[in-house]
This record gives C-alpha cells, structure tokens and sequence, in this order.
C-alpha cells in the first residue's frame, strides 16, 4: 500500500487555481523529487502533504487515511509528516538542543531528559555533536539547515518533506546538507523534496515528478527522466538550468 | 427626578457640540503649535529645542486635567477672571502641540537626509526646503497617527467636565443628576463618542495600510 | 507663591499618588493576563474570540476613560450590578489595560516572522503549545516598549478615577486645593509628584528592557493617551 496517495487534487486561491488534477501515489521508503520552475506550483503541492495548505478538490490520503482539517486530526498528521523550509525557521530564542527536543517533549510526551537524548541523537546524525548549547544565529546557514533538519526527524515521523531546503544556503554551504539528506534517503525514509538541485535529484531520489503550469507533467524514474525527458517542456526546463 | 426627556437629549447634543467645538480649537491651535514645536524639536541647536522637549516631557509626565487644573488657577491668580472653556482650550491646544509635534518630528526624522540635500542642491533656503519639500512628504507619513491622535483628543475633552466646563461627558452627568437613568445616559453618551471616534479610528487603520 | 500650606499635607499627597499607583499597578497586570488570554484565545479558536475581542477593544479606545468609570460605577448599578467605588475603578484600569495591551501584544506578534509559526504548526503544536513556546517571548520582547509607555498612560489616568469618589492623587488635590486656598500651588505639587511617578517608571521599565533584551531592535510606537 502506498503512503501517500494523491488523487485528482486540485488547489486554488479564491479564482486563482495553482495545482491542476494532481495524482500520485508513493510507497514507503521511497524519495521523490519535485522539480519545476518557480510558480510551477510544487511548493504548494508539497505543502498540501501535511496540511499547511487546504486542498481544494480530490482526495489526499496519509498512511491510508483521508486528510482532515480538523485540529487535532491535523496535529496527529504533522507527528508522521515532518517539514524543513527554506528559511530554516529555528526558534531564536532557544538553544539548538532545546529547537531539536522542544517537540517531542511537548507533543511526544517525552520526559525533559529523553527528549535532549533524542534530540542529541539526532543533532550528531546531521553532524552536529559539538553545536548542542550553540544559539541559532551563532551558526552558518548549512547548520542551521541541519538543525532544523534535525527538529523534523526528532518528531520521528513516517514522511520527511523537504521544501528548496538549499535554495538560501550559500553555494559551499549546499554540500553538508545534501550530504545529510542523501544519508536519509539510503536509510530508508519516506522523503518528498522540492529541489532546484537536479544532480542530486537524479542521484538520491527514486522518482522525479516534473511540475509545469500546476500539473504533474512528467513523472518517472530518476535517472531516467533527466536523462531522457519525453515532454518538451521538461526538455526545455532542464536545458535551461544546466 | 424627572423622565428622560427630549430637553435632555438636546442638552446632550448640545454637549457634543461643544466637545467638537473644544476638539477644533485644540486642533487648529494645537496644530500651528506642533508643527512649530515639530520643528525646533528638530533643530540641532540645544537652546532652540530645549523648550519643544520641555513640554513634550511635561504631557507625557503630567495628566491632563492637571494641567488644565494649573491654567486654570494660575491664571485666576494672576487677577483675570478666567472661564473653564478658555483654561480648557488652551491646555487641550498644548496638548494636542506637544503630541503633534512629537508625531511629526518622528516623521520629520524618517525623511532621508538625501531628500534635504536634494532640496539644498537646487538653491533652495533651509525654510523653503521645509516648507516645499520636506513638510508635504512628513505631513502624509504621520496622517495615520495624526488622524489617530485626534480620536485621542476628543477623548480627552472629556476631562474638562471635571473643571464645569460643559461638554459632552459634563453634559450627560447632569443629565444623569436629574433623571437618574445613568444606564440610558451615558449608553447615549457613549454612543456618540462612538460616532465621532470609530470613523476616525477606522480611517487611521486605512490610511495605516495604504502607506505599506 | 505660598507652598508651605501645600508642603504641610505633603503625606496626604503621598498617600493619594501611592493608592492611585496600586490601582495602576494592580489593574494593568490584570489587564496584560487578560491581553495574553485574548491573543491566546484568538489563535485557539479564530473569529469566536477575533471578532467579540475586537469589539471589546475598540469600545474601550474609542470613549474616554472618565465616561467608561461612569458607566460601569453608576450605568450597571442602574441594571442592578451594584459595586463599590474601588471595585469599579480596578475593573475600568484592568479594561482599559486590557484592551490597549491586546492592540499592543497584537502588534508584537505581527513581527513574528510566519515561517516561525508554521514551523509550530508543523511539529504538531496545539495552539497553547504554539504560544507558550513560540509565540509568547518574542511577543513580549517586540511589545515591552510600547507596554511601558501604555502603563505611564494608565497611571495618569487614574487621576481621573477621584470622579467616582476614589481617594488617589487628584481626589485629594481638589480636597486641599478649596480648603488651603491655594489651589494653584496644589496643583503645582501634584503636577510634580506626577512628573517624578513617570519618571521613576520609565526608569524602572528601561532598567527591565534592558536586562530583557539587550539587542532586540524595539518598535516604537505612538502611543495613545487618554
């Protein structure tokens, strides 16, 4: 059975639709990227995935259950659904240990001191032994990523989604973070990832589903799909970022 | 005690006409004052805005109908027979200087230094830059707070009921004297400081928004 | 200028600026709870609390202090809900506080940045978790400024609480002042015992911003007076 099922979803902004007769289904353990151009909509197709924007039409299954607005409903989702954004968004005024073992302390139900074990767990997968008393705004863009990185996987969720996560890293910066993720995917972990980062695509993720004027315009097998695109659009898309 | 009655309604208005009354006088008054006050606040000279931040200082400090208390009995000390409507004027018109001049100087202070040198590159005298240029553009930037402080100053008519003056608020206490309907009277009262403020409130909202 | 009459009932002074601050004090730490309360209930349960909060505040802002004492000390007594003067006079400062705090607060949220709240949203937090951790500080922080000037406002204000019979500053200046005869140089004092409060105050907040914040780029804002 497949994790997440996405059948003919729809979205729209008042009269403004953005995604279009969206089907797709991803099976546990498996990486799909989403590739396009900006405005192409798969930010927001992603952020459908756990909630953060309502779908319009369709239906959207997590795990086999239809998604709910409902609040708590919706809190359960984000437990199996974890996001990382672009602009990191760590809590300044906390400690890195503290951002990482804040969530399952409150909403996991876990003691004060396993939850900083399990945050100091997993600060040092994304290589962050030594940053756990560190203040957000003392460490570089490409840490602070992999701290949030490291906030998402603590909440221990089923499905990782990832949106342009190295979009505002400096370029020497992208590498930590790639490598991170790259590490997560051989793990096993569901992941969903918006990328501008098409080598890493084709070399971590398992499917690569191209977005074009709010549809899936292409999906396929990674290698397969950068190295042999059958729509033009796609052609063209990828001539133009190499 | 007596019904609530149509006499009672117009001492009511007639008490709102004198609250708008004591609101433009302050207004008008208070305005030429701030912008004065704005503008030697502003001045690089110690002894030229000291007096601005003087009176700035002494309305943050001091309540209002203190104030008017002082303008009222330091001007009966002095011999002249002052009425309350006079003491009230002039402490609401110092007050709405002293907050319109701290208004505007903030806006005055937030247009940058390139637009004076703009202005001084065209020949142009320190007053008529002020005058030309730079007053125009604060003037806009603060509407949202000057129209905001306004709502504030028809509130604060209201603490010259407490020197007799008989505006709105004084209006319906004696209103409420005679008829003891307090819950009628000054429900009524309240309406209509609604009336006059809530457009006022919303309109600075407005214009708030419209700036970003 | 003859002040030694005035100086003589310094203590009576003293005594009614003291109280007048107590009402101060006690009602705009009520009125902040109750602030935090609105914004915490706002973010649980959206337009329910938006919208009758939003009422509550702009009645508050937009009529005068001296018509809201009147209204509840003698307005509601005509209804039947009866209540002593102090009573009245620490629930209109608590209103009061509470509804420009509101604004206030409010406003120190907008300056949380969206990608903090939807990182909350995301970790799966209820909405009092949300405030509790990721709301709440940096509210306050963005919020102190204005908070400090709005409790100067209110403690100003409670010289207009003497018109529903409380014995703070202002109540018993207009005592001395017609039985001294010297209601100028009355005047006078308090007007200097006011300016020393604030001052004192301003200090305080600022000794408490600092130690707060330290860098944390303060927004300042007009505040409103009356």
């Amino acid at each position: 059975m497949s994790l997440i099922e996405l059948n003919a979803v729809t979205k729209s902004y008042g009269s403004h639709q953005v995604i279009y007769d969206a089907t797709l289904s991803i099976a546990a353990g498996e990486v799909i990227a989403l590739i396009g151009k900006s405005g192409s909509g798969k930010s927001t197709l992603l952020r459908c995935l756990n909630g953060l924007e309502q779908i319009s039409g369709g239906s959207l299954r997590i795990a086999g259950t239809p998604i709910s607005y409902e609040k708590a409903k919706l809190r359960a989702l984000r437990r199996k659904v974890a996001i990382v954004f672009q602009g990191y968004n760590l809590f300044p005024h906390l400690t890195v240990e503290d951002n990482v073992a804040l969530a399952p302390r409150v909403t996991g139900k876990a003691s004060g001191t396993e939850a900083l074990k399990l945050a100091h767990r997993y600060l040092e997968r994304v290589g962050l032994a030594d940053k756990f008393r560190a203040h957000p705004r003392d460490l570089s863009g490409g840490q602070q990523q992999r701290v949030a990185i490291a906030r998402a996987l603590a909440v221990q969720p089923e499905i990782l989604l990832l949106d342009e996560v190295t979009a505002a890293l400096d370029p020497e910066l992208v590498g930590e973070v790639l490598t991170v993720l790259g590490e997560l995917a051989e793990q096993g972990l569901t992941m969903v990832l918006v990328t501008h980062e098409i080598a890493f695509a084709r070399r971590a993720a398992n499917r690569i589903a191209f977005m074009h004027q709010g549809r899936l315009h292409e999906v396929g097998p990674a290698e397969a799909t950068i190295s042999q695109p059958r729509t033009a659009e796609l052609q063209k898309f990828l001539s133009a970022v190499r | 005690m007596r019904e609530f009655s149509q006499n009672h309604m117009i001492l009511i208005l007639q008490g709102l006409g004198w609250t708008m009354a004591l609101t433009l006088a302050a207004m008008i008054f208070g305005g030429i004052l701030g912008l004065l006050v704005a503008v030697l606040r502003s001045s690089p000279n110690r002894w030229v805005s000291l007096p601005s931040a003087v009176l700035i200082r002494l309305f943050q400090g001091i309540p209002l109908v203190v104030v008017i208390f002082m303008i009222y009995f330091g001007i009966a000390r002095t011999g002249y027979n002052v009425s309350p409507f006079v003491a009230c004027a002039v402490g609401l018109s110092l007050f709405a200087a002293a907050f319109l001049g701290e208004i505007w100087r903030g806006a005055l202070l937030a247009i940058p230094r390139a637009q004076w040198e703009s202005a001084d590159s065209l020949g142009m005298t320190s007053f008529q830059m002020l005058r030309i240029a730079i007053l125009p553009q604060a003037l806009r930037l603060s509407a949202p707070a000057t129209v905001g402080f306004l709502v504030q100053l028809v509130k604060a008519t209201s603490v010259c009921s407490m020197v007799g003056f008989v505006e709105l608020m004084r209006a319906g206490q004696m209103v409420n004297g005679t008829t003891f309907d307090s819950f009628r009277v000054f429900g009524i009262v309240a309406a209509l400081y609604l009336l006059i403020n809530l457009p006022m409130s919303f309109a600075a909202k407005r214009l708030e928004k419209l700036k970003l | 200028m003859e002040f030694g009459v005035v100086l003589d009932h310094l203590p009576l002074l003293v005594g009614g600026a003291l109280r007048g601050v107590l009402y101060a004090v006690g009602g705009f730490v009520i009125g902040i709870a109750c602030a935090a309360l609105i914004i915490l209930g706002r973010m649980a349960w959206g337009r329910w609390v938006t919208i009758p909060s939003q009422i509550f505040v702009e009645i508050v802002r937009n009529t005068p202090f001296l018509l809201q004492a009147f209204f509840l000390y003698f307005g509601l007594a005509k209804l039947g809900v009866m209540m002593p003067g102090y009573v009245a006079a620490i629930i209109i400062v608590t209103f009061n506080s509470a509804a420009y705090a509101t604004e206030i607060l409010r406003s120190g949220m907008l300056g949380i940045p969206k990608g903090l709240l939807e990182a909350g949203d995301s970790l799966g937090f209820t909405a009092l978790q949300q405030f509790r951790y990721v709301v709440a500080r940096p509210m306050l922080r963005a919020a102190l400024p204005a908070l400090s000037g709005q409790f100067i406002i209110i403690m100003l204000n409670t010289s207009l609480l003497s018109a529903i019979a409380i014995p703070e500053l202002n109540y018993e200046a207009s005592n001395l002042a017609s039985t001294s005869f010297r209601p100028f140089e009355v005047y006078v004092v308090v007007a200097v015992i006011y300016l020393t409060l604030s001052s004192v105050f301003a200090g305080l907040f600022a000794l408490i911003r600092r130690r707060v914040s330290g860098s944390w780029g303060s927004e300042r804002r007009m505040q409103d007076i009356v």
